[in-house]
């Protein structure tokens, strides 16, 4: 199996079902054999915009390009099944008739049910024992699996996932991640992933477009969808966020945390500004710090790897409420006083 | 839901409408996932109106060919006493027929499902065969034996013992359905036993019993073969006197628009007042805590009075046939061997089924996957044959046959088979729905995605999987065209006999112990597979579903 990753443009994509706009002016590039995944709340268009990818629907506007053939576009529509593009849908959509080898060629010409390339991919999934079964005698992760080999079996450019892991439990859930991430790091083909577990994004993808009202907000590494996402409500939806106000002035922000260094680039003019100061990069000591500002625990949530504290402190008259995250390590209990502090540069947009 | 289908065609409808409303509510929480675009594709939509256009074919013609004749001419001959008396006949009869139905219904269905009636499994068989019984052999049996069994009271007395199933195997459903925690909550509210039951009990499955009346109703309309058998004039016996033996085909489609009204009254009733509340259970299941309700010394004169229910529904039916065939009373009537009549039978039942069977497809494709409302009504105006009993349906076809096609067709077995393809399309349909509406479009999505074209993943993946749903269809056609009466004596051709027009010959000539025969194997080969095979859409949904 050689399969041959195309990249994906989408440029300036619309959608409406009657007067709902779905899409709006959405544009979109993955590079020939990366991963990208595309993060959302429900019902903010994910999966209508991976089915247009597909061709299950029409756009109402711009075009779909793969490899640089235009494949939905004013003029041109290429049929799903001459798009050479894998689909894996958030059940799997395994045909309940055929069995799991079945399922796997169902793709393929009549000759080529029976080559090697298929037992090996049966191997590679690791459900050569259950290659007689049938969908429903399978778990979850199973079917999942399956629904993957099928799609890679006919070779395609490029691979769509639309929430595949939503239906799994959660303990079956991060096997079958990293199973899949495998699996398709090893074949190498271009992927696109849908999804509104912010998690999972950021864990396997190497570039995270966010999806949000009709519109792409931000597509960027996981790295910097986190570090630096472009607005407050990108911020909070990607992670933990505690937003405060400050005032910047020559590279420092002016907050009621203290003086704190801002990133470097995208560059903000002086000014009012919003702060955004993630959790892990507040610190609690109990030892006494002229640097830092006294805090009163009011919760705490204890996860194994790290902890959470809900703490609040007063300044200018007013209650702040801050989350911290800490790593397992010195622990507090609700109602201790502590010292709070802030490492590393924060991130900052001029105020509303 | 258990519902035989159906011998004779108005049967077959009936049955129909309690596959869909059990279809109806068992599909509701999955369908709406399975609409995707409401634009159909053309063909689909191209193919069902030519479906729709040709179903309700016979029903324009009549009303554009008396139209024809003048509105003036149609009055002429409505406005006569014979209207008042048929009139009278008919309505009097439908209205004491179902009255009786929904009464003898409603309480065994409560008997079955709600109380510790002693071999209740038995009895649930037991209760629901007459109905896969033509009303034509139930009228044969009683009328063969005792020469009182005529006129209004034994068209009384036979109707309701061949048709209360109708009401009995919605409302059984319902009870199975509804909540019995309803009936305890009434009580611990200060409810008696018997206001609970009028209060509570019977609320929970008034729109089953409603429905069950709409269809005992239809069927008594549509009814032919018994009437005649016994000798009472509806508008179904007058409209074959008139139109078969005294060739008076203008008073033939007055009298049939009569009864199209009638039937059409009754749907479009059934349309507008049916009561509309939500009948199933709120919360999770609550079967575990079902308490049937303990007869006590009730049980004997309950049982007693069950047995008198069946023996007199299937016990004088079977054991009159097979009186007859022992005393073998021999009259010559050219003799057709049942395996000929039977092979004639089968060849016209098997196209009708296949014709049924692929015409439905695209009409319940379009209305299940292209939810728009141009399909729901394209949906629904099929289920309008439902209002059009067989003989007129057949009446309109040879009638069209003669006057517009020179002869040509007609009394063919090409227009025999229309007839019964229209005939039994909704009994298709049904079939068709409940078997592709399981079926998600996202396996057809996933198959194109592996590079099949539209029809390919169409024909690999949603007719494979629908495949055994649709041989079921064609199952249900099938037997129901063997068990229909009136349309064939009108459109069988000439020097051919079926099964029924064979029985019926025998039976006109009082050659009782020839017609019992034909009786008894049109209810073994028709009647009881039938019973099974419609068993089989009850598990549908759970199988469909099991691999997802
Ligand atoms: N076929 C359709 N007809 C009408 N509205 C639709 C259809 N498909 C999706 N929508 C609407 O479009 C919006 C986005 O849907 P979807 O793309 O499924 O979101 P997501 O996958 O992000 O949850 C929703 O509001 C949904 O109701
Ligand atoms: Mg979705």
């Amino acid at each position: 199996m050689t399969p041959s990753p195309a990249n994906l443009e989408v440029t300036d994509v619309g959608k409406s079902f009657g007067d709902n706009p779905v899409l709006v002016g959405v544009n979109l590039s993955v590079a020939a054999g990366s991963f990208t995944a595309i993060l959302g709340p429900s019902g903010s268009g994910k999966t209508t915009l991976l089915r247009i990818i597909a061709g299950f629907d029409r756009a109402d506007k711009g075009t779909v390009r793969i490899g640089g053939d235009v494949l939905d576009g004013p003029n041109e529509f290429v049929a799903p099944e001459r798009r050479r593009v894998g689909y894996v849908s958030q059940n799997g959509s395994l045909f309940p008739h055929l069995t799991v080898e079945e399922n796997v060629t169902f793709g393929l010409a009549r000759s080529l049910r029976r080559g090697d390339d298929v037992t090996a991919l049966i191997e590679a999934i690791d459900l050569g024992a259950l290659a007689r079964r049938f969908p429903h005698q399978l778990s979850g992760g199973q079917q999942q699996r399956v629904a993957l080999a099928r799609a890679l079996a006919v070779n395609p450019r490029f691979i769509l996932l639309d929430e595949p892991f939503a239906s799994l439990d959660a303990s079956a859930r991060s096997d079958v991640r990293s199973d899949v991430r495998q699996i398709l790091k090893r074949v190498g083909t271009t992927a696109v992933l849908v999804t509104h577990d912010q998690d999972e994004a950021l864990s396997m993808a190497d570039q995270v477009a966010v999806i949000r009202d009709a519109h792409i907000v931000q597509s960027a590494t996981p790295h910097d969808i986190y570090q630096q996402p472009i607005d407050t409500g990108v911020a909070q939806f990607v992670g933990d966020a505690n937003l405060i106000g400050g005032h910047l002035k020559a590279g420092v922000a002016v907050t009621v945390l203290g003086t704190l260094p801002v990133m470097k680039s995208p560059t903000v003019a002086d000014g009012r500004v919003t702060v955004l100061v993630r959790p892990e990069q507040l610190a609690l000591s109990r030892t006494d710090d002229v640097a830092g500002v006294r805090v009163e625990i009011l919760e705490t949530a204890f996860h194994g790897h790290d902890s959470l504290y809900r703490v609040a402190f007063s300044a200018n008259s007013e209650e702040h409420l801050l989350t911290v995250r800490l790593q397992s390590g010195e622990q507090f209990t609700a109602g201790d006083l502590a010292h709070l502090r802030v490492n590393g540069p924060v991130k900052v947009w001029p105020a509303p | 839901m258990s519902s035989p289908a159906a011998p004779q065609r108005s049967r077959a409808t009936s049955s129909t409408q309690i596959l869909e409303r059990g279809d109806s509510t068992s599909g509701h929480s999955t369908a709406t996932s399975h609409v995707r675009t409401t634009r159909g594709p053309t063909a689909l939509t191209v193919a069902s109106t030519a479906v729709a256009l040709i179903l309700l074919g016979p029903l324009v013609f009549l009303l554009v060919e008396s139209s024809g004749a003048g509105a003036h001419q149609i009055a002429r001959l409505i406005w006569r006493p014979l209207t008042a008396t048929l009139l009278w006949n008919t309505v009097r009869l439908t209205v004491v027929v179902t009255v009786l139905c929904a009464i003898i219904g409603t309480l065994t269905a409560w008997c079955v499902e709600r109380t510790d009636l002693p071999l209740r499994r038995m009895w649930a068989v037991l209760i629901v065969i007459p109905f896969a019984i033509p009303d034509f052999v139930i009228a044969f049996g009683w009328a063969s034996l005792f020469t009182w069994v005529h006129g209004f009271e034994g068209a009384v007395l036979v109707m309701t013992l061949a048709v209360y199933p109708l009401v009995y195997l919605p409302v059984a459903a319902s009870f199975r359905n509804a909540d019995p925690g309803l009936e305890e909550a009434a009580r611990s509210l200060g409810l008696g036993r018997l206001s609970t039951f009028f209060r509570v009990t019977l609320a929970q499955v008034r729109g089953a019993i409603f429905g069950g009346c709409v269809l005992v109703s239809l069927v008594v309309l549509a009814e032919f073969g018994a009437f005649e058998i016994l000798g009472f004039r509806t508008f179904t016996t007058e409209i074959f006197t008139e139109f078969q033996l005294s060739f008076n085909i203008a008073t033939a489609c007055a009298l049939s628009l009569v009864l199209i009204l009638l039937s059409g009254l009754i749907l479009g009733g059934d349309w507008i007042i049916r009561p509309k509340g939500r009948t199933a259970r709120t919360g999770p299941l609550a079967q575990q805590s079902l308490r049937r309700h303990e007869l006590g010394a009730a049980r004997w004169p309950v049982l007693l009075t069950l047995l008198a229910l069946v023996a007199l529904s299937l016990g004088v039916p079977i054991g009159a046939s097979i009186y007859w065939m022992a005393r073998g009373t021999k009259f010559a009537l050219g003799g057709v061997s049942i395996l000929n009549a039977g092979l004639h039978t089968a060849f016209f039942g098997a196209c009708a089924g296949a014709i049924a069977t692929v015409a439905a497809i695209p009409v319940a494709l379009l209305a299940i996957r292209h939810d728009s409302l141009k399909a729901r009504l394209m949906e629904r105006s099929t289920y309008l044959v439902l209002a059009m009993p067989g003989l007129v349906i057949a009446l309109a076809l040879s009638y069209f046959a003669e006057r517009y096609a020179g002869g040509f067709g007609y009394q063919t077995s090409a227009l025999l088979i229309l007839a019964y393809s229209i005939l039994f399309f909704p009994l298709a349909l049904v079939g068709v729905r409940a078997s592709i509406i399981h079926i998600p479009v996202g396996f057809e999505e996933a198959a194109r995605s592996l590079g099949q074209s539209r029809r390919r993943a169409f024909l690999r993946v949603t007719m494979r999987i629908a495949g055994p749903g649709l041989a079921a269809s064609f199952c249900l056609v099938f037997l129901a065209t063997i068990t229909e009466l009136t349309a064939t004596l009108l459109l069988v051709p000439i020097n051919v006999q079926t099964l029924s027009t064979q029985f019926w010959a025998y039976q006109q000539n009082l050659s009782y112990g020839q017609a019992a025969p034909f009786a008894l194997v049109i209810v073994l080969i028709a009647a009881v597979p039938s019973y099974v095979i419609s068993r089989y859409f009850d598990r549908l949904p759970a199988r469909a579903t099991a691999g997802q």
